[in-house]
């Protein structure tokens, strides 16, 4: 999928390349914004810098990451600065409430992200996305830039310890 | 197989479905101990309930037209931030042609006055434009 992307960006067609990219990768990037800023419009917003920042960058591309690779390095940047950016202006201001994990959903949805915020931060973040992405280890791995093995080590601890906090 | 084995393999098998050998390995197992049997439903349990609940976020409708906007926004900001130094070198450049041209002395000389002066006000505009910008980033 991504080889004619690649093949795109040889050619210098970056407004085709861009456009590629964002059919590609515009929902799953989406998803991953949703993992990590706990709130839908916000992620959507968040997208939007990405994609942004993408076509800034996109004729610096130098080809040794695949674009995939590439895009989602650029998103978990992205989406770390945010949140960096919102905890400092959370710290800063006492009056601002922080926004729940998730709202106006069933309360199971509520009890299942409970029990996911008691697990450690790369779990939850594998688990979700691997729920998420619809059961794609390959997409999650490629997402965190971490091994296809260590996301299925990381998903079936996730899962053991999901098992015993939901009895 | 041990427990530990049956464990792992019932967890491989949420996600993607082992081969034949292996579920029966698995079934048979499970016919026999009742932790992993406990186990291999607990676990069923959680796949279900995450694969129910956790449902994949869409885009809204109005994403693409609005970050398309935000693009065009950007690229109009890029050529109004590079517009004066181009109005600035293409003004220069047709002066001292029209000079080089109309002008009593040797063009040669036309040209190299007409470069020099294009380059020192190039130079005062940026200085120029920088002091105001540092005045308006401590003014905020």
């Amino acid at each position: 999928m991504s080889d004619d992307v690649r093949q795109l960006l040889q050619k210098r067609r970056y407004s085709a390349a861009f456009e590629r990219l964002l059919e590609l990768y515009g929902k799953k990037v989406f998803r991953m914004a949703v993992m990590m800023m706990h709130d839908a419009g916000r992620a959507e917003e968040v997208t939007q810098d990405i994609f942004l920042k993408l076509w800034q960058v996109l004729p610096a591309y130098d080809g040794r990451a695949s674009p995939s690779t590439w895009l989602y390095t650029i998103a978990r940047n992205t989406c770390l600065t945010v949140l960096r950016a919102e905890s400092y202006r959370k710290a800063s201001s006492l009056s601002h409430a922080p926004e729940p994990a998730v709202a106006d959903k069933g309360s199971l949805r509520i009890e299942l992200e409970q029990c996911l915020s008691r697990l450690p931060e790369t779990q939850r973040e594998v688990i979700t996305l691997f729920y998420l992405e619809e059961r794609s280890i390959e997409d999650v791995a490629q997402m965190l830039d971490i091994p296809e093995g260590t996301v299925k080590s990381h998903l079936h601890r996730a899962r053991r310890a999901l098992g015993e906090i939901m009895e | 197989m041990d427990c530990r084995s049956v464990e792992e393999a019932i967890l491989d098998s949420l996600e993607n479905a082992g081969t034949t050998s292996v579920q029966r390995e698995i079934d048979v197992h499970l016919a026999n101990c009742p932790a992993c049997t406990t186990f291999a439903a607990r676990q069923q349990r959680v796949d279900a309930q995450l694969s129910r609940l956790l449902v994949p976020p869409e885009l809204s409708p109005g994403f693409r037209k609005a970050l398309r906007k935000r693009i065009r926004r950007e690229a109009m900001q890029l050529w109004a931030d590079s517009l004066p130094e181009k109005v600035h070198f293409l003004s220069c450049g047709f002066a001292t042609l029209m000079c080089a041209v109309l002008m009593p002395f040797h063009p040669a000389a036309v040209l190299s006055a007409g470069t020099a002066a294009t380059l020192v006000t190039y130079l005062l505009m940026t200085a120029v434009r920088n002091f105001f910008e540092s005045a308006e980033e401590s003014g905020q």
